[in-house]
């Protein structure tokens, strides 16, 4: 019973039931205006019955040549609207994007190491390691790119993992 | 980047200002007028507040041409700084007469126009863009700006058919190359209500465009229901749930809306069978929602549109088997809301035997973790659908002890895993608050102590499940109607809003601590916290921009409307206009050597603009943030705030009273333009006069709903107008017969006023000081004392003094009579500091003391250990929080009224 929609720049007025949620972090105002100027295709908002926010993603397209790719730069699900699915449908939504509107050859993002319950999730849904960048989150804590190919990527190339682990500066990010 | 520049930067970016201007200067020197020096001259004087020079030194260079890229942008970075964006314009406009073969300037000129949306101009560089440099994109451009203009003025013909010709053209020459571009045509068909002709677009070729099928499918769903072809719309929704989105409500929606316009009375054979098919479809993996409330939408439609009520049994049924699926999920209880309320309309028995059987389905094994889950939503529907309303206290807390049993079992059996995760009974301890709240709003008399209590269930879950900020946004709630203002802002702080939350939750708290005097500091900082929000509000042009870069025309409209809102919003200028008032109050009584007028120099005209209308404003207030379980009838009883005007937000379930909110800002905004005109020694006496009559305006508008806040209008008003009567008298002699009998008004209403305070300054029958008490004395004495003291300070510099030679004796008279109501609210500000001091003692003493009030009070919250909810709940610290708040702010008034006295002395 959700229904899922572009995100719209008046839904700043009203995620707040979703970003009072501890981890989840409210930007500057540009950051959301960049991400709505840039990938509106890679943002979407899922809202319950009675029209209350229930999740959103943001996304965008990036990289060059057979690096261009979605990256997921926000997922979250309010407390009250976790554990139903929720999640991977946003990440359906993204990943439908990044291949029928971008044209992507793959989708990534970064997870902390120590967050086990959401590499789970992203292993649920068919992300796999790819490399793990050290130091990625302020120097605290390293995190794990991790990657779907999308049927661009034929030989599935881009999700070959890395032996190494690589330092942000060196991580073509 | 040479060294020299690189520090400049460095000194900038470091807040060195002053460093920053001696590099430049340095350079400068060197090389006069060296353009990007010059620019970043400008912006480092910008920061040093030099803002006249600072745009005289930008002026000097920005129209001369500049080409290079960084030159620019600093440019356009310092005229947004202030305020003077428009300027880009010309700068662009130049440099691009200079260099008509500069691509990049043409665009950037182009770009200019549209952050200012001057759509004229904007329309003739978009056809010297098509012609100098012919690209697709400059095609796409100038359409998106007839659309612009079109927005503005949506009957200009001309435009309309030009666009219609325009998207014909570029559809022609296969220039729309994806669903953002084709947003543009879709738009210029639907201004026209061309609904059939944009159905064929879609349908068409250039449909292709939007290659997520289900984004087509919508789109032509809702262009069938427009055109009543609602055959097709049903089979393109129905496309979507059972090829794509099995899942998608707004498509079952969709569905159904059209199954039932095309038929009132649809089989609901047909329609179970293809739900039942969705669902057999779905049922490996992870179960669906969507088919399955489907089904209860189905029935649910049978039964009010259809008008079939032999379906209600199966519709209830249906519900039950919801339940047993979904009922551990926090969600069910959203799900079932629309349907719940069709049983809220049952008889209570019949609600009874529904709610008897969800219980049924609930897990009677509390080892297991289901329970406490099934436990929540079935409190929760009990609450909606009206079972809960009306309940003795008896029944009440037979609830309440349940639920505190069943949590904290649960709690004990299953702890938190995950630090960030919320407990799943945490809504129990939401529902035993509203349970209290509702014994606290039915009986004044346990109104106290059903709060406290509540407090001290909410403290409880907050403790036992510290990131679930439902408590924090409850907690604040409720200390601020215990008047503990400080716990409320600690729950404040805990939220940790930002930047665009200022906007939109700034209201829960700003209210309170602004009228809170050991708050002030960190009303200041909350201030400026807002309006760092506001300024980030002048980039949000740059992005409209980016959105032509990039192509994202379906955002362009959409972002400006959104720039709008926020700076039309209607908190942004309550901040303003607070501020202001606050600081004033602040300078009088903590800086009494900085000059009253350096303060309200600073005040802008748009601060103090009375002619405003609701109109103007954007409400941008989140009002949907809190859980409520509550049924279609309930109403939260209007949250009075005794003895002062809310200043943000008169809310209750159905909203906000925007209307209400306007008047009072309009009437805080007529103050703060009377003491700026005080300020001011170049008002007239008609201007006084005119504002004066403004404010009476203001308050016949507002007047009547509130016996305390009539009397502060009232005191208002006569501080003021004895203003402006006694400086005509002293200036034109004017008024002679008046003057006593205003300073005899205005020495009685401030002793209503003290009064007031008197008697309302403890709770009922009890030693506790009444929660809105500091609030009050705030509002209504310490405010109104500050304005007269200020004004009656301006008016003893006017009056000869009583030594003075040439007097005459009106100016004899007016001295005694000024001399004699310093006196009395010199007076009456000691009494209320020895009320104070009194009360902060009692307050102390109550703990142990064993009158009847206090020995019933103390049972009530912990002492009597039969009930478990004494074993659990704290209710000890939240009275010591109430006190220990009231304590701190009876102290910081008290502090306030000493300096009042020795003010109002000193200009005696």
């Amino acid at each position: 019973m959700t229904t899922i929609r572009r995100f719209v720049c008046d839904d700043l007025f009203k995620f707040n039931s979703i970003n009072l949620d501890f981890l989840t972090e409210t930007y500057y105002l540009p950051f959301y205006c960049q991400y709505l100027a840039s990938w509106p295709s890679l943002l979407s908002m899922a809202e319950d019955v009675n029209g209350r926010p229930m999740g959103y993603i943001l996304g965008k397209a990036e990289g060059e040549g057979e690096n261009w790719h979605g990256h997921v730069t926000a997922l979250t699900v309010a407390p009250e609207y976790r554990r139903i699915g929720l999640a991977d449908r946003l990440m359906h939504i993204l990943e439908e994007g990044s291949e029928k509107v971008h044209n992507g050859y793959f989708v990534d993002l970064f997870v902390r190491k120590s967050n086990s319950l959401a590499i789970n999730m992203y292993n649920k849904f068919g992300y796999t390691v790819y490399r793990t960048v050290i130091g990625y989150y302020s120097g605290d804590e390293d995190a794990l790119d991790m990657r779907k190919a999308l049927p661009r990527d034929v030989e599935k190339k881009s999700i070959i993992p890395l032996k190494h682990p690589v330092y942000p500066t060196d991580a073509d990010l | 980047m040479n060294n020299k520049l690189s520090g400049i930067y460095q000194a900038l970016e470091s807040h060195n200002h002053k460093g920053a201007l001696k590099l430049c200067n340095a350079i400068l020197a060197k090389k006069k007028n060296d353009p990007l020096v010059m620019v970043l001259k400008a912006i480092t004087l910008q920061k040093l507040n030099e803002i006249p020079e600072a745009i005289k030194t930008a002026d000097q260079v920005a129209f001369s041409g500049q080409t290079h890229e960084t030159i620019l942008s600093n440019l356009n970075y310092f005229y947004k700084s202030v305020d003077q964006i428009e300027k880009m314009c010309k700068v662009y406009e130049i440099s691009y007469k200079a260099n008509p073969k500069d691509e990049s300037l043409a665009k950037g000129t182009f770009l200019s126009y549209v952050k200012v949306r001057d759509f004229k101009q904007q329309q003739q560089v978009a056809i010297d863009l098509n012609k100098n440099f012919p690209k697709p994109l400059h095609n796409l451009w100038y359409l998106m700006t007839l659309l612009s203009m079109i927005n503005k003025d949506p009957t200009n013909k001309l435009l309309v058919g030009l666009s219609q010709k325009m998207s014909e053209k570029l559809a022609a020459e296969n220039k729309f190359t994806n669903s953002e571009e084709l947003f543009m045509y879709e738009t210029v068909l639907d201004i026209q209500g061309k609904v059939e002709e944009h159905l064929q677009l879609i349908k068409g070729k250039l449909g292709d465009l939007y290659t997520v099928p289900t984004e087509r499918l919508k789109v032509l769903g809702a262009l069938y229901t427009q055109l009543g072809h609602h055959a097709d719309a049903a089979e393109a929704y129905k496309e979507i749930i059972t090829k794509y989105e099995p899942d998608e409500w707004s498509c079952y929606m969709g569905y159904f809306d059209s199954i039932w316009a095309i038929n009132n009375s649809p089989s609901y054979q047909d329609l179970s069978s293809l739900i039942k098919s969705i669902q057999s479809e779905t049922s490996t993996g992870r179960p669906l929602r969507g088919p399955y409330i489907a089904e209860i939408e189905v029935l649910y439609r049978m039964i009010t549109v259809t008008k079939q009520d032999s379906f209600y049994e199966q519709f209830k049924a249906t519900i039950f088997e919801y339940f047993k699926r979904f009922g551990t999920k926090p969600i069910v209880y959203y799900d079932l809301k629309k349907y719940l309320s069709l049983v809220e309309k049952d008889t209570k028995e019949q609600k009874s035997a529904f709610l008897e059987e969800i219980f049924k389905l609930v897990s009677t094994d509390n080892t297991k973790p289901d329970r406490i889950s099934q436990l929540c939503a079935y409190y929760k529907i009990q609450r909606s659908i009206g079972l809960q309303s009306n309940l003795s206290e008896t029944e009440a807390r037979a609830i309440i002890d349940v639920i505190l049993q069943e949590y904290n079992t649960n709690k004990t059996l299953f702890p938190i895993q995950q630090s960030s995760e919320r407990l799943p009974g945490d809504d129990l301890l939401l529902i035993a608050y509203f349970l209290l709240a509702d014994l606290a709003n039915a009986n004044a008399d346990r109104k106290l102590l059903c709060l406290v209590e509540a407090a001290a269930i909410l403290e409880y879950g907050f403790a036992s499940s510290p990131k679930n900020f439902q408590f924090n946004l409850y907690l604040m709630q409720i200390y601020n109607r215990l008047g503990a203002f400080q716990k409320a802002f600690h729950h404040f702080e805990v939220l940790n809003i930002k930047n665009i939350q200022w906007d939109t939750l700034g209201h829960l708290m700003m209210d309170h601590i602004t009228r809170n005097p050991a708050l002030f500091s960190e009303t200041y900082k909350s201030f400026e916290k807002s309006f760092k929000f506001y300024v980030e509000n002048d980039s949000t042009p740059d992005f409209v921009a980016e959105c032509y870069k990039k192509g994202s025309f379906s955002k362009i409209l959409e972002m400006q409307k959104f720039q709008d809102k926020v700076a039309k919003s209607h908190q942004k200028a309550v901040y303003s206009t607070e501020r202001q008032m606050l600081a004033f109050l602040v300078f009088r009584h903590k800086n009494l050597t900085t000059p009253q007028k350096t303060q309200l120099d600073t005040v802008l005209p748009s601060d103090h603009d009375a002619d405003i209308t609701v109109e103007q404003f954007s409400f941008n207030q989140d009002l949907g943030v809190a859980d409520t379980f509550h049924p279609s009838t309930y109403t939260t009883p209007a949250i009075t705030t005794f003895g002062s005007t809310s200043l943000f937000l008169n809310q209750n379930e159905a909203g906000i009273d925007t209307q209400t909110l306007t008047n009072t800002l309009q009437y805080r905004r007529i103050l703060l333009k009377l003491l700026v005109q005080v300020s001011n020694t170049a008002t007239t006496l008609d201007q006084h006069t005119a504002t004066q009559t403004l404010l009476k305006e203001s308050i016949d508008k507002l007047s009547g709903k509130n016996q305390i806040d009539d009397l502060l209008f009232a005191f208002t008003l006569d501080i003021f107008t004895l203003y402006i009567n006694i400086l005509d008298l002293i200036k034109n002699t004017n008024g002679k017969d008046n003057i006593p009998e205003l300073f005899k008004n205005i020495i009685n209403r401030f002793n209503q006023v003290i009064k007031s305070i008197q008697d309302s300054f403890v709770y009922s029958n009890s030693t506790f000081v009444n929660p809105n008490s500091t609030r009050q004395i705030t509002a209504t004495l310490i405010e109104p004392l500050t304005w007269l003291s200020y004004l009656l300070s301006e008016i003893n510099t006017l009056m000869p003094s009583k030594k003075a030679k040439k007097k005459e004796e009106h100016h004899v008279q007016l001295r005694n009579e000024y001399e004699a109501l310093i006196q009395v609210v010199v007076d009456g500000c000691a009494s209320i500091q020895l009320l104070i001091t009194g009360k902060q003692l009692d307050q102390q003493l109550s703990i142990t003391t064993d009158d009847q009030s206090t020995a019933k009070y103390y049972q009530f919250i912990g002492l009597d250990t039969a009930k478990p909810l004494s074993a659990l709940l704290n209710t000890n610290n939240v009275v010591k929080s109430i006190q220990d708040d009231t304590r701190q702010c009876l102290s910081e008034i008290s502090n306030y009224l000493t300096t009042m006295k020795s003010h109002f002395n000193q200009i005696k």
